[in-house]
């Protein structure tokens, strides 16, 4: 074999080891940008965008036309909308930290020494989860409307007559919800995370005579940490993307208008009013909502820990 | 429309059916007195609003050679308005649900309610009121003191669309459909619903006595006569955002459930609409301007 039939090779299989890789992100590279920057980059194209329309009903021509920020300045003008980013954001502040710290609570629980049966525990915990949104929501409003719900039932046995619709309780309505259907989901991934812990420590810490309180504050929630950040990061973006619950509740709550949450305000613009536009420039500025309070959110956690 | 409602529990306060909005009130202030609700008023939705004000002699839109012309403060709708807030102050009616809601359900079929002012399609889904056979009856809708003797809500349409392939066939079949004793007979059998817009074309069906409706032939005494050209409002005609207006309107009057009026959220609701109108290129003046 000569030395230049070598070479020839070796740049031949070089060029299909360079040229492998491409043909095998090929399937995911073409679906990410046909779903997923092609829209994002259409939505933003179609934010700066107007239609305008001759006529009674537009039937002496439709146009399309460049609005520079026009589209930004009607979100940002629209009382109801900032009102719903303001709601998510009360929302997100209760229901965020009330579900963290149960998920929390739960895994240490079922991860503890004396815990019985944490398997059967743990799915049951998990079992919501697998409930999709508008599913539960539809349960927990049987349990919401007054004159069919048990729980108003028994609550006017004592005399208290519980509005669980009301405009000042449905937010909390839909916030317990939330609740339900994803503590189980987190507090299964603090559950992994506590489950890297090294036995090492635990043993070191017995052998320290740690009390089981001591093991879960000194090791178990530093270590788990990480977890909690991302659990936290996701119920954040989820927040100001809650839609489900509060669409299907529209129906037995009058409290819930069609601006009630972010993507519903995005939705009702663009399918009930055909405003695409506008509604592109409304899906745009919850992303970056939900951009910076993530940013700020682990900004903030990541200088405390420094 | 007409008023459906349950005879046992206007009977419970020994009132007679409304003929008028002011009777309607008196006979509900009366109930009110005893824990027993008139009727509903969805603050979720303002098609209601909308009807009663169309037979007060409203007429929201009105298109004219230089684009729209919009007039929902006009003296009707405003005494609409003032009505029903106060209405919804004295507790005659419930703004927590509306019609046909599961609460409304509960309440209908436990004598809470005592009765519906709605279309004539209200029939089918007051039947699914359980244990309500023999239980309601019809009357025309109570009148205002200007307007018309009664008016609509809701409603359905045929359409062709445009890339239909056979469309002098779809048309032949939808005029069929909506105006032959055949065609509507099927219409009321199979959907349930359907008032035909011809003249003379009820539906079999309705020309006879109902037994859920205590025997009452409702469909002739009450909503032929309601159907009548002089019986309702010609002048309102629908304009191009009617879903975002009731939608804005609902907003608006979702206020009275923290102060607000209904009264104001008309008057805002006109304000935003034209913002609405002229974001989408269309032209509108507000009437008299």
């Amino acid at each position: 074999m000569s030395a230049a039939t070598q070479t020839r090779r070796r740049s031949a299989s070089s060029g299909a080891t360079k040229r492998a890789p491409w043909v095998l992100l090929f399937p995911f590279l073409a679906l990410f940008l046909l779903t997923f920057v092609v829209p994002i980059l259409m939505a933003l194209v179609s934010s700066f965008t107007k239609v305008t329309r001759g006529g009674l009903f537009g039937e002496a021509g439709v146009v399309t036309e460049f609005a520079g920020l026009d589209n930004y300045a009607q979100v940002v003008g629209d009382p109801n909308f900032v009102a719903s980013i303001g709601r998510m954001f009360l929302f997100g502040v209760v229901q965020v930290p009330v579900m963290l710290i149960l998920c929390t609570v739960l895994a240490l629980l079922l991860e503890s020494a004396s815990a019985k049966w944490p398997g059967v525990f743990r799915a049951a915990y998990f079992l919501p989860y697998g409930v999709p949104g508008v599913i539960a929501t539809i349960l927990w409003s049987f349990l919401y409307v007054p004159g069919l719900s048990p729980i108003i039932d028994v609550a006017e046995v004592v005399g208290v007559s519980p509005d669980f619709l009301g405009a000042n309780t449905v937010l909390w309505s839909i916030a317990n919800i939330v609740t339900w259907s994803y503590t189980g989901y987190n507090m299964l991934i603090v559950i992994a995370q506590l489950k890297s812990i090294p036995v090492e420590l635990y043993e070191a810490a017995k052998v320290d005579g740690a009390s089981p309180l001591r093991v879960a504050t000194s090791i178990q929630l530093p270590l788990i940490r990480p977890a909690l950040l991302l659990t936290a990061v996701f119920s954040i973006i989820g927040t100001l993307q809650l839609f489900a619950e509060a669409q299907v509740l529209q129906r037995v709550a009058p409290a819930i208008d069609s601006q009630y949450t972010p993507n519903l305000s995005a939705y009702t613009t663009a399918f009930a009013y055909n405003d695409y536009t506008v509604a592109a420039a409304q899906s745009v500025l919850i992303a970056l909502v939900a951009f910076t309070l993530s940013i700020v959110f682990l900004t903030i956690t990541n200088r405390k820990s420094a | 429309m007409g008023m459906f409602y349950q005879p046992a529990v206007l009977d419970q306060v020994g009132a007679a059916v409304p003929a008028t909005w002011d009777e309607w009130a008196a006979v509900g202030a009366e109930l009110a007195g005893a824990g027993v609700l008139m009727d509903s008023f969805p603050l979720a939705d303002a098609s209601p609003f909308a009807a009663y004000a169309t037979q007060a002699g409203a007429s929201w839109f009105t298109a004219e050679e230089d684009g729209w012309v919009i007039d929902m403060t006009d003296e009707a709708t405003m005494k609409v308005a003032a009505f029903f807030d106060a209405a919804i102050d004295d507790g005659i009616v419930t703004t927590a649900y509306g019609a046909y809601t599961p609460a409304w359900f509960s309440a209908a079929a436990d004598g809470k309610i005592a009765s519906v002012a709605t279309g004539s399609w209200g029939d089918a889904l007051i039947e699914g009121v359980s244990g309500a056979s023999g239980k309601w009856k019809v009357a025309p809708l109570p009148t205002w003191d200007t307007g018309y003797a009664s008016s609509f809500l809701g409603g359905s349409t045929a359409a062709i669309l445009a890339n239909s392939q056979h469309p002098a066939e779809a048309l032949d079949f939808a005029v069929w459909m909506t105006t032959t004793e055949a065609g509507v007979n099927a219409l009321i059998e199979f959907c349930g619903i359907g008032w035909s817009p011809a003249r003379d074309v009820v539906g079999t069906l309705r020309e006879k006595p109902s037994t859920f409706f205590s025997g009452q032939n409702y469909n002739q005494e009450v909503f032929v006569p309601a159907t009548k050209e002089s019986s309702q409002n010609q002048d309102w005609s629908w304009w191009p955002v009617t879903q975002q207006s009731f939608n804005i309107l609902s907003d608006g009057f979702r206020g009275k459930a923290s102060g607000g009026t209904l009264v104001d959220a008309v008057a805002q609701a006109e304000k935003d609409i034209i913002a609405v109108m002229r974001n989408k290129g269309l032209s509108i003046r507000k009437a008299g301007a």
